[in-house]
């Protein structure tokens, strides 16, 4: 009896085992389908992934990854120790807080002042338009800054002189380069970034307005009562998205905008890496920069990602 | 929702309107500025005279532009590559995203699972930079399309709309009438998925035709750089020396201000005109796209 049901049991597994095996070898083509993807990951990400060691070595292009002598966390260490340690930290950090500060209102306060808009083709105008600066790239973006304010031609510069001003050499002042930055920020992405808060809007309950009227509720108490709450789900998970991407600001822009003049507030961890290793040469410490950075982002990322995974399962239901 | 009630009401809606318009006069403003500008005449840039219409007319900073070897070097670049890179992204992302959205497929999960990961982990850039040398796509076309060649993100959105547009009944069906899973692919998944070909051609070529920071690591070469580089030396680094010889053309100081100043518009203007044609008519494709994406988060 024991027996028998061994047999049954291992001729089952035989049977799937075999069925699987056929089956993967029928799906060939989609093998075929998938296969350049998958070479490009294991080439592009995986290979990269282990690269990372050359945080823990003294890497030299001339030994490779694996002839390089190890060094454990000599980099770190030296990267703690430094001066640039706090003051990157700060400025990343600073920068993120303010771009959410400042950026985060403007794309809820256009969306909701153009939910209020009766005349479809003014409403279709005035999106057109302030998406538009979101597709233009942050070369150009920067480089019209710098045009516009140029103390010598530039228009903002020209115009404050004839109104009785001094010129101000605007991108080498370190006061003003998170103001340009988060500025000019909010005028490329205001528009684009209300379009989740106007689909949030639009999945708002007519009947919750229509029987808010009846009751007497005017315009401004059915957007305090209705209109705002129903889109506040989408503006907490989008709050708390950007609260795990805190250490992560991009070189790009800040690569373009800074310059030495301007390193004590502008310089972030992300530029900091790329002018050490790739400019500077040293890889292992760059590389130990900015796999201190992933760390810590991972971990931002992780911890608020559950947070909204809990906050979106609770304001759903 | 806009019903009139009353003479609050109404103020509100004037005013509302007045202030969304005024908000989008200032997002395209600077657009505006840069145009009249560069078509303006060369004594209204002396003369700082232009604040939004273009006064008289001259297009000698565009003819100048369409004269100089390295701005239509750098052209050409970024037209290869948005063009070269798009198509590889579109096919690498819709080959992979089918298998991916077929249930019966046994290795889907494991195979998710290995894309995943690369959306939390990566080496960095040293890790990264390291490799294209070893490989020696340093200083090539090739590393502009091959880094990038599959953003997981898109990938995962595909995968979305092939599985709600594709329903597993129908590639089932192909395969009982005798269709292999490459048929069903081209002839069948890919003609229904336009809309789905539309919003992946314009995100990817978007990302190509801005794309900054790959060639600032990876091209050396003058002769493989794109536009962005070239923009970021006129506008940001090193503004004058890129025309100096029509500079020079004029002693007088402003003059010689003037002509790099227009030079420079016309140069903006030529950049982002691919990008300024299509947009209007394209908006709802990036809407969508945007959409898709967000609904899956």
């Amino acid at each position: 009896m024991k027996v028998a049901e061994k047999k049954a049991w291992i001729g089952r597994r035989y049977i799937i085992q075999s069925k699987f095996i056929q089956k993967f070898r029928n799906e060939k083509f989609l093998h075929i389908l998938i296969l350049p993807t998958i070479i490009y990951f294991i080439v592009f990400s995986y290979i990269p992934m282990y690269g990372i060691l050359v945080a823990f070595k003294d890497f030299s292009f001339a030994k490779g990854i694996a002839g390089s002598p190890w060094v454990g966390f000599e980099y770190f260490e030296a990267f703690f120790r430094s001066m640039y340690f706090m003051r990157l930290i700060k400025n990343t950090m600073l920068i993120s807080f303010y771009s959410i500060l400042w950026g985060m209102p403007f794309p809820i306060l256009f969306a909701l002042l153009l939910n209020e808009v009766g005349n479809r083709q003014f409403k279709r105008v005035a999106q057109t338009v302030s998406y538009f600066p979101h597709f233009v790239s942050v070369v150009i973006v920067v480089g019209m800054m710098v045009t516009f304010l140029s103390p010598v031609d530039g228009i903002i510069n020209i115009l404050a002189l004839k109104l009785g001003f001094e010129p101000i050499n605007f991108m080498q002042e370190s006061k003003w380069f998170r103001t340009l930055y988060i500025g000019t920020g909010i005028w490329q992405d205001f528009g684009w970034n209300s379009i989740l808060y106007l689909a949030a809007l639009t999945s708002i309950p007519m009947e919750q307005y229509e029987s808010s009227k009846v009751d007497g509720a005017n315009r401004f108490q059915q957007a305090i009562h209705i209109t705002i709450p129903g889109i506040m789900p989408t503006i907490i998970i989008l709050f708390i998205l950007s609260i795990g991407k805190v250490m992560n600001v991009g070189s790009t822009k800040v690569l373009l905008m800074y310059s030495p003049a301007i390193y004590d507030v502008a310089d972030v961890i992300s530029t900091y890496v790329y002018r050490k290793s790739i400019l500077g040469g040293e890889m292992s410490f760059g590389t130990a920069v900015s796999l201190f950075n992933m760390a810590i982002n991972f971990i931002l990322v992780f911890i608020t990602n559950k947070i909204s995974k809990k906050v979106s399962e609770v304001s759903l239901w | 929702m806009v019903v009139k009630r009353g003479i609050g009401d109404r103020i509100f809606n004037a005013s509302n309107i007045i202030f969304l318009a005024l908000i989008s006069f200032i997002t395209i403003y600077p657009f505006i500025y840069v145009i009249s500008s560069s078509i303006s005449s060369l004594d209204a840039i002396v003369k700082q005279e232009i604040y939004f219409l273009p006064k008289g007319i001259n297009f000698d900073a565009y003819k100048m532009a369409f004269n100089d070897k390295i701005f239509l070097t750098a052209y050409f670049n970024t037209i290869w590559y948005t063009v070269v890179g798009t198509f590889i992204n579109v096919i690498l992302t819709t080959s992979a995203a089918y298998p991916l959205s077929r249930k019966s497929y046994s290795i889907r999960s494991q195979l998710m699972l290995f894309v995943a990961v690369t959306m939390y982990f990566s080496g960095g850039l040293v890790p990264e930079f390291i490799l294209v040398n070893n490989l020696g796509l340093y200083n090539t076309r090739w590393i502009m399309v091959i880094l990038g060649a599959v953003n997981v993100y898109n990938l995962v959105i595909t995968r979305v709309f092939f599985q709600s547009t594709i329903p597993e009944e129908i590639s089932e069906a192909a395969k009982i009438d005798g269709a292999n899973d490459f048929v069903i692919f081209f002839k069948i998944v890919l003609p229904l998925s336009e809309a789905m070909i539309a919003v992946l051609t314009l995100m990817y070529a978007v990302g190509h035709w801005n794309e900054f920071f790959k060639a600032l690591v990876y091209l050396s070469d003058s002769q493989l750089q794109p536009m962005a580089l070239y923009m970021r030396k006129l506008l940001i680094t090193g503004g004058a020396a890129a025309n100096e010889e029509a500079g020079m053309a004029f002693y007088d100081e402003f003059k010689v201000l003037a002509v790099n100043q227009q030079f420079k518009f016309a140069s903006i203007i030529i950049t982002m005109l691919p990008i300024m044609c299509f947009y209007p008519f394209l908006q709802k494709y990036f809407v969508k796209g945007m959409m898709i994406g967000a609904v899956k988060e």
